[in-house]
C-alpha cells in the first residue's frame, strides 16, 4: 500500500512503459542473454530507480512482521524503538518529495547524474547542536514541539531551543553545513546563519532503523527521517559534506 | 605507441557534459598551470599489434592476481596486508564461495616496447570509468571515425551483470556512492554501472552509502523503504567498510546481503600484492620487483602505502627523481617496488589504465602527468587504434 503509492514508484512505471515502446516486436521475458557487440537489444531491460532522504518505508511484509515481534519479544527497548519508528515513518511520509526522474532513461543516466553537480542547488546539512557547538546526542530537540512538550520553549527571533536543564535552561540551534568531528562530535566549518533560499536544509533525524554506519556522516544521527526541511525550499539532490572520494 | 595533437572539438565541453563529465578536478601541466582534466587537444596513437599483446598481459596478470589471492588465503598471509583478524576467515569464506566480481583497473607502464609492466590493481573501486567507456568512444567516433579504439567496456559490462545476474540472491541490487564526494565523481560512475546492469535486465536501486540502515530486529541491511538489500554494489573501499561503524555486520551478514565487489578483492586492491606476485612470479616480465616494509636489495624503488589512493604518500627513491607526494595515507605501512619511471612523451608521461571485466580485458584509458606519479593532477587523454 505504501509501497504503491511511494513517489519512486511511476519512476519504474515509467521504464517500464519506455521500453515498452521500445520494443515494438513482442519478446519472451526470459533471462537476458549477455548483449552482442554488433547488436546492442537485450531481451528485458531492468529498472532504475533512486531512493534518498525522501523515500517512505514500504509497509513490512507479514513475514517480517512475524519476525520482528518475536524480537521484540526478546527485547523490551527495541519495542519502544518500534513506537518511535512508527512515528518517524509518519513525519517522513509527510515530507515525500519527488526529487529525480531517473527511469526510462535508457542512454544517459550517468549524464543525468552528472548534471545535478554541474549546476546543483546547494543542499545544506541542518544540525542540532548545544551551545557549545557539539551535535546533540537527540536530533528531535530542535524542534518547536520537543522543546514545548518537555517544558521548554522556541525563540523564533535568535532561532534558539531552550529546554530544561539541571534548574535552568540548556540552549540549543541549528548549526548549517560544517563537518562533525567524529570523535568530539564537534561542528566546525559552517554557519548558524539559516542559508539563502535556494539551497535545500537536509535536517538530521531519529529512526529506529540505524544509518550512517558507512561513510563519512556523524553516526549519532540517521540521516534520514523526520525534522525540518528549512526555512528555505529548493528542491534536493547534490551532495553535503566533506570531500573524501570512495573512487580510485 | 605515439602522441598525437589534433584540434579538440569546438564544442567539446559541453559534449563532454552531456556525456556525464562534469567532475575532473583540473588537473596540472609541467608549470603547474591548470589544464583541462579530459584534455582532447592530445591523445595516444596505438597499433593493433601493441593493443593485442597488451590485451595478452592484462588477461595475465589478472589470472596471477586470482592465483595470487588464492595463496593468500591458502597461506592465511593476511597480516601481511594490514587487514584486522577479524576479517580473516570472512575473505577466506568469500574467495572459497567465488562471490562474483565485475570489473577491475589496471594500471600500467607501457612504452610501446616490451611487456606492460604492473604499477598496481584498482581491484576495489576504479573510477575514470564513463571517461574510458563513453566520452573517448563519442571522441573517437567523431574525431576519427575510420579508426578503432580499445573499448568494448559497455558491453562488456553488461554482458557481466547478465553472466553474474543468476548467481545474485535477488534480482534487485542497491548501487551505493558516497554523498561525502562533493565532486560527483563517484555518484555518476555508480550510476553508469547502473545502467549498465539495468541494460542486462536486473532491476536498480540506488542511494547513498550513508543511507544504508541496519534493521536491528531482523539483522539485516535494510534501504530507504526499509526493504532487504540483497546485494549492494558499492563504490566505496573495503578498508574503509570495514573500519566503520556498520563494518562488522557488512562483513558477517555475508553471503545474505552480498557486496559488489566482492570482500575478496581487499586482497587485489592493496600493495601488499605487488610483494606476494613478486615471491610468486620472481623476475616475470609484466611485473616490477616489489617488497613489504623494506627496500630488499633495490636500491632505486617507489615507496608506495599499502592502501593508498590517487598517487598520495608516494616517494620515489632514485637518483635525480627524488619526489614525495602528501596525503593521509601509510599508517599501514608501505610496499617498496622498483623504480620504472613511466615513459616520457613531449614532456608528458602516460600511465596506462587497462580496464578488465569479469575476466577479460575490455579496454584503456589514460592519464598523463607531467611529474612522475599519476595524481589526482592527472589529465585523461583519449587514444585510437590506426586501422592498418
Amino acid at each position: 500500500m505504501t509501497d504503491e503509492s511511494d513517489d519512486t514508484e511511476p519512476t519504474r512505471d515509467e521504464a517500464a512503459k519506455s521500453e515498452a515502446e521500445k520494443n515494438a516486436e513482442p519478446k519472451s521475458e526470459a533471462t537476458p542473454e549477455p548483449a552482442d557487440t554488433d547488436e546492442p537489444a537485450p531481451p528485458k531491460r531492468g529498472s532504475v530507480r533512486y531512493q534518498d532522504e525522501n523515500t517512505a518505508p514500504r509497509e513490512p511484509t507479514l513475514a517480517e512482521k512475524r519476525a520482528m515481534r518475536k524480537a521484540e519479544q526478546d527485547d523490551v527497548e527495541l519495542r519502544r524503538a518500534r513506537a518511535e519508528a512508527t512515528e518517524a515513518a509518519e513525519r517522513k511520509a509527510q515530507l515525500r518529495r519527488r526529487v529525480m526522474i531517473g527511469g526510462g532513461v535508457v542512454v544517459g543516466l550517468a549524464a543525468t547524474v552528472a548534471i545535478w553537480y554541474a549546476a546543483a542547488p546547494s543542499t545544506v546539512t541542518a544540525s542540532c547542536v548545544d551551545d557549545g557547538d557539539t551535535l546533540s546526542s537527540d536530533q528531535n530537540i530542535c524542534d518547536e514541539s520537543y522543546v514545548t512538550s518537555h517544558g521548554g520553549h522556541y525563540d523564533s527571533g535568535t532561532g534558539f531551543f531552550f529546554l530544561p536543564y539541571g534548574g535552568g535552561y540548556r540552549q540549543y540551534h541549528y548549526y548549517y553545513g560544517g563537518s562533525v568531528d567524529p570523535r568530539t562530535q564537534h561542528v566546525s566549518g559552517g554557519t548558524i546563519a539559516a542559508p539563502s533560499t535556494n539551497t535545500t536544509v537536509k535536517s538530521r533525524g531519529g529512526s529506529t532503523i540505524q544509518r550512517g554506519g558507512f561513510g563519512v556522516k556523524s553516526s549519532s544521527g540517521g540521516s534520514s527521517g523526520g525534522g525540518k526541511s528549512g526555512s528555505s525550499g529548493g528542491s534536493s539532490g547534490g551532495s553535503s559534506g566533506g570531500g573524501k572520494s570512495g573512487g580510485s | 605507441m605515439r602522441r598525437e595533437r589534433s584540434k579538440p572539438r569546438p564544442d567539446w565541453e559541453s559534449k563532454v557534459a552531456e556525456q556525464g563529465l562534469v567532475f575532473g578536478t583540473p588537473a596540472r601541466d609541467g608549470t603547474g598551470d591548470s589544464r583541462p582534466y579530459w584534455d582532447e587537444s592530445v591523445h595516444y596513437v596505438f597499433t593493433l599489434d601493441e593493443i593485442l599483446s597488451l590485451e595478452a598481459d592484462v588477461e595475465l596478470l589478472h589470472s596471477m592476481c586470482l592465483e595470487a589471492v588464492d595463496t593468500v588465503v591458502t597461506t592465511e598471509r593476511y597480516k601481511e596486508f594490514g587487514i584486522p583478524e577479524w576479517a580473516w576467515p570472512h575473505i577466506a569464506e568469500s574467495w572459497r564461495r567465488g562471490d562474483p566480481h565485475v570489473y577491475g583497473r589496471f594500471d600500467l607502464r607501457y612504452d610501446g616496447s616490451g611487456p606492460a609492466r604492473l604499477l598496481e590493481y584498482n581491484a576495489d573501486t576504479p573510477t575514470s570509468l564513463l571517461e574510458a567507456a563513453v566520452v573517448q568512444w563519442f571522441w573517437k567516433t567523431e574525431v576519427f571515425p575510420d579508426d578503432d579504439q580499445w573499448n568494448s567496456l559497455h558491453e562488456k559490462l553488461v554482458e557481466r551483470w547478465a553472466e553474474i545476474g543468476e548467481k545474485l540472491p535477488s534480482k534487485e541490487l542497491h548501487f551505493t556512492w558516497s554523498t561525502a564526494d562533493p565532486t560527483g565523481e563517484d555518484h555518476v560512475t555508480t550510476a553508469y554501472l547502473q545502467e549498465t546492469a539495468a541494460e542486462a535486465g536486473l532491476d536498480t536501486v540506488g542511494l547513498a552509502i550513508e543511507e544504508i540502515g541496519w534493521h536491528p530486529l531482523l539483522k539485516r541491511f535494510v534501504d530507504l523503504e526499509e526493504a532487504p538489500m540483497n546485494t549492494v554494489v558499492k563504490l566505496y573501499p573495503w578498508e574503509w567498510v570495514v573500519d566503520e561503524e556498520f563494518g562488522r555486520r557488512a562483513v558477517e551478514s555475508l553471503p545474505r546481503t552480498l557486496w559488489i565487489e566482492p570482500l575478496w578483492k581487499m586482497l587485489l586492491s592493496n600493495k601488499a600484492l605487488l610483494a606476494v606476485l613478486w615471491e610468486m612470479y620472481p623476475g616475470h616480465p609484466n611485473l616490477l620487483p616489489a617488497f613489504l616494509d623494506q627496500p630488499g636489495l633495490l636500491t632505486e624503488y617507489v615507496r608506495k602505502p599499502r592502501l593508498g589512493r590517487e598517487g598520495a604518500n608516494i616517494q620515489i627513491v632514485a637518483p635525480g627523481y627524488e619526489t614525495q607526494t602528501g596525503g593521509v595515507y601509510g599508517a599501514e605501512g608501505y610496499v617498496y617496488q622498483a623504480f620504472d619511471p613511466l615513459p616520457e612523451f613531449d614532456g608528458y608521461r602516460p600511465a596506462l589504465g587497462a580496464w578488465i571485466v569479469g575476466d577479460s580485458a575490455a579496454g584503456l584509458g589514460i592519464r598523463e602527468t607531467a611529474g612522475l606519479v599519476t595524481d589526482d593532477g592527472a589529465a585523461f587523454v583519449p587514444h585510437r587504434i590506426l586501422e592498418s
